[in-house]
């Protein structure tokens, strides 16, 4: 008896430590959500005018800008990035769409940002989101805290108005500002790339 | 401490150990699904899941006709030619993923090595059986690195020690509840 009270203690401690450190670090790692397919999304943002992309790698000089700004710490990757870019018959740009990607603890979330030609921002969406904080976004999304973005340029402050401080739990502030950054960042990119790179 | 045979633990341990064993399989089959949803069991998806190389970067791939780009080096396209981006894993989200991964599988991995430790096997296939579950999540991450930065054809390796992880796995649990269930004490 003694024996098999050695054997089931032995095996409830390993089990419950087993359990213990997968089940925290499964915590992190979930699932893609798509909220909205490319093709869907450019079509949606850039409704009019002859469409384009333009590849864009960063030179050295532009990552070095770009990694001296506080919100791209840590987000620069490859210095590649891609932009669906719209224009009319004249070669005249109307817009342009960056899907940037905000990486967090638990996993990226993808922002798909359209600034008109003076590098306003004119719309803006979550195209994805890991299944975990999908919880901690679906309260922003429900509630258009995008639309908040509208106008805005690569100046705006990465800060949460009044309607989004209270009544929001920590998370979803938390993931607020994130998107508030991939979507400034957004900003902050094309400015580089089609005002001050004169591809306008 | 010697501890008792698999097949004399109380009838509570027994369901412990195998409930847990059960709940693993549904995560095992879980995670296959998952794979074969996302990612694709194909060498051609793996590759195009974890490859840097030869890939077209920066967000969303398209296919274009071959038109010239325009002054401002920009290339036309149609909408139909935006293609949907698959489901790719780059560097950063694949340090994050071996991270949570292998610490967690490691884990996993110990208990189930504890399990076959335990049964009445020959010390000589213990020995052979115990570090496959440790190989089956090493490697495979190994793989998906190796194809990212080396060669498309560590795609294998993936597929291969995926299957080492499942096939381990599946012995574990059919031997160790073989022993709880249906052998005797000695």
């Amino acid at each position: 008896m003694k024996e098999n009270r050695l054997g089931f203690q032995a095996i409830t401690l390993t089990l419950a430590l087993a359990l213990l450190f997968s089940g925290a670090a499964w915590a992190h790692v979930t699932p893609n959500v798509q909220l909205a397919g490319i093709r869907e999304t450019v079509a949606k943002l850039l409704p009019s005018g002859q469409l384009y992309v333009k590849d864009i790698q960063l030179n050295e000089e532009q990552k070095r800008k770009l990694d001296a700004l506080s919100n791209w710490k840590g987000q620069l990757g490859d210095g590649e990035f891609k932009f669906f870019v719209s224009r009319d018959g004249g070669d005249r740009l109307l817009g342009a769409l960056v899907f940037m990607s905000e990486f967090t603890y638990h996993g990226p979330v993808v922002v798909a940002v359209a600034m008109d030609a003076n590098g306003k921002i004119a719309d803006a969406r979550v195209t994805d989101v890991q299944m975990e904080p999908m919880e901690w976004v679906s309260p922003l999304l429900r509630n258009d805290y995008l639309r908040e973005f509208k106008g805005k340029t690569a100046s705006m402050e990465l800060a949460l108005g009044p309607k989004w401080e209270n009544g929001y739990g920590e998370m979803t502030r938390g993931y607020a500002m994130l998107i508030a950054n991939a979507v400034k960042r957004s900003a902050q990119l094309f400015d580089m790339v089609f005002i001050n790179g004169s591809a306008k | 401490m010697k501890l008792p045979p698999l097949s004399g633990l109380p009838l509570s341990a027994k369901l412990l150990v195998t409930c847990f064993l059960v709940t693993l399989s549904f995560g095992n089959v879980a995670a296959g699904i998952y794979t074969q949803k996302y990612v694709g069991i194909s060498i051609e998806s793996l590759v195009e899941t974890y490859s840097e190389r030869d890939r077209e970067h920066g967000g969303a791939p398209h296919t274009h006709d071959g038109s010239p780009a325009n002054r401002f080096g920009e290339t036309p396209i149609t909408l139909d030619q935006v293609r949907e981006m698959k489901h790719h894993v780059d560097l950063k989200l694949l340090l994050q993923d071996a991270h949570v991964h292998l610490f967690s599988h490691g884990v996993l991995s110990m208990f189930l090595g504890i399990l076959v430790f335990w049964t009445r096997l020959p010390e000589k296939w213990k020995i052979a059986l115990i570090p496959l579950p440790f190989l089956g999540g090493t490697l495979d991450f190994a793989g998906m690195f190796l194809v990212k930065f080396a060669a498309d054809a560590f795609a294998y390796l993936i597929i291969a020690s995926g299957t080492l992880t499942g096939t381990s796995f599946v012995v574990v649990f059919l031997v160790v509840n073989y022993e709880l269930w249906f052998s005797r004490p000695q």
